[in-house]
């Protein structure tokens, strides 16, 4: 049962992240972009990280993606550019590098199940709010502060980047 | 937390790096395949998921819950990325017009490929022909003499 809903859940995240890199109008690539975000979330319940999967939602398919929608509704494209968006330079050379990574990443993937990496058993684990807030806040306390000083930074390069002219 | 009753009934770690590397396959192919400067964008979060699942994976096989609280600073990460690259796109579009990467490509090296040119106003190339034109006109007349007088006053 567990297997079978990651399974589903899997399929729907590389579908939609699929149809999400091939559609022509990036709005409907975000939304499509949405649909990845919720199957992941679902993904992270099977794999018991609820506090995870509750902050995916509200972070990507909340603030992120409305982000994105924001912006794209106020570039407003015309029509007749996404018609004809350009080709890229070098199509084949991207598709080469993601089958080259691909190839790469699954041979690593089954040296490592052949020579039994993951044969252990697997943990049990508390992903609740309580466990990761103890994580955070106690080992990552450091991390966790200098994040805020990484926000702040962003924050600033996008009200300068956005600024007409700085006086 | 409902703690599962057989080992075997959880999902197989190789599953999830395996959908984790698939996810990573298609973000690096959008980038790497369009030119909708926003739509790389969107693929750069394509990867950045991918990369928080892994994360979440192993924190599951390990037991240890760094991985999660990684995956919190990973998402930290990608909120200031997009921030930033909204910006710069908003930037770009306001001087271009344009959310083509190709049509902001002057740090380019100018070797590769067809650069689209800079429009310099006053060419002085445009001038030059018309002047030449004008020049063999002249030359073309039986009279040489009264036909360039006019001109030059015109042209002081």
């Amino acid at each position: 049962m567990t297997q079978a809903l990651f399974l589903i859940f899997g399929a729907t995240a590389i579908a939609s992240a699929l149809t999400a890199v091939t559609r022509q109008n990036p709005v409907a690539s975000a939304i499509w972009l949405v649909v990845m975000f919720f199957s992941l979330a679902g993904g992270y319940v099977v794999l018991e990280a609820y506090f995870v999967a509750a902050v995916q939602i509200l972070v990507y398919a909340g603030a992120i993606m409305v982000l994105f929608l924001f912006v794209i509704m106020l570039l407003d494209l015309r029509s007749e550019y996404l018609e004809h968006e350009g080709k890229p330079k070098l199509p084949v050379l991207g598709v080469f590098a993601s089958v080259l990574f691909l190839v790469v990443a699954g041979i690593a993937l089954f040296q490592a199940i052949d020579a039994g990496t993951f044969s252990g058993t697997v943990a049990d684990l508390d992903g609740s709010a309580g466990a990761i807030g103890g994580a955070i806040f106690g080992k990552w306390l450091l991390a966790f502060e200098v994040t805020s000083i990484l926000l702040l930074g962003a924050i600033l390069g996008a009200v300068i980047l956005t600024k007409r002219r700085l006086t | 937390m409902i703690a599962l009753p057989l080992a075997s009934l959880t999902v197989p770690i190789e599953w999830v790096i395996g959908l984790g590397f698939i996810l990573f396959a298609i973000g690096l192919l959008g980038v790497a395949c369009r030119r909708n400067i926003l739509i790389m964008l969107l693929s750069v979060e394509i990867m950045l998921n991918a990369a928080n699942l892994v994360l979440v994976g192993f924190s599951r096989l390990h037991g240890d819950l760094s991985g999660q609280v990684f995956v919190f600073f990973s998402m930290t990460v990608a909120a200031a990325e997009v921030a930033v690259g909204l910006a710069i796109v908003i930037a770009v579009y306001r001087l271009r017009r344009s959310a083509n990467v190709d049509d902001a490509s002057d740090l380019r090296e100018a070797d590769y490929g067809d650069v689209p040119e800079l429009k310099l106003e006053g060419e002085p190339k445009h001038h030059h022909d018309d002047d030449h034109g004008h020049d063999d006109h002249d030359h073309g007349d039986a009279e040489p003499d009264p036909a360039p007088e006019p001109a030059a006053t015109g042209g002081a």
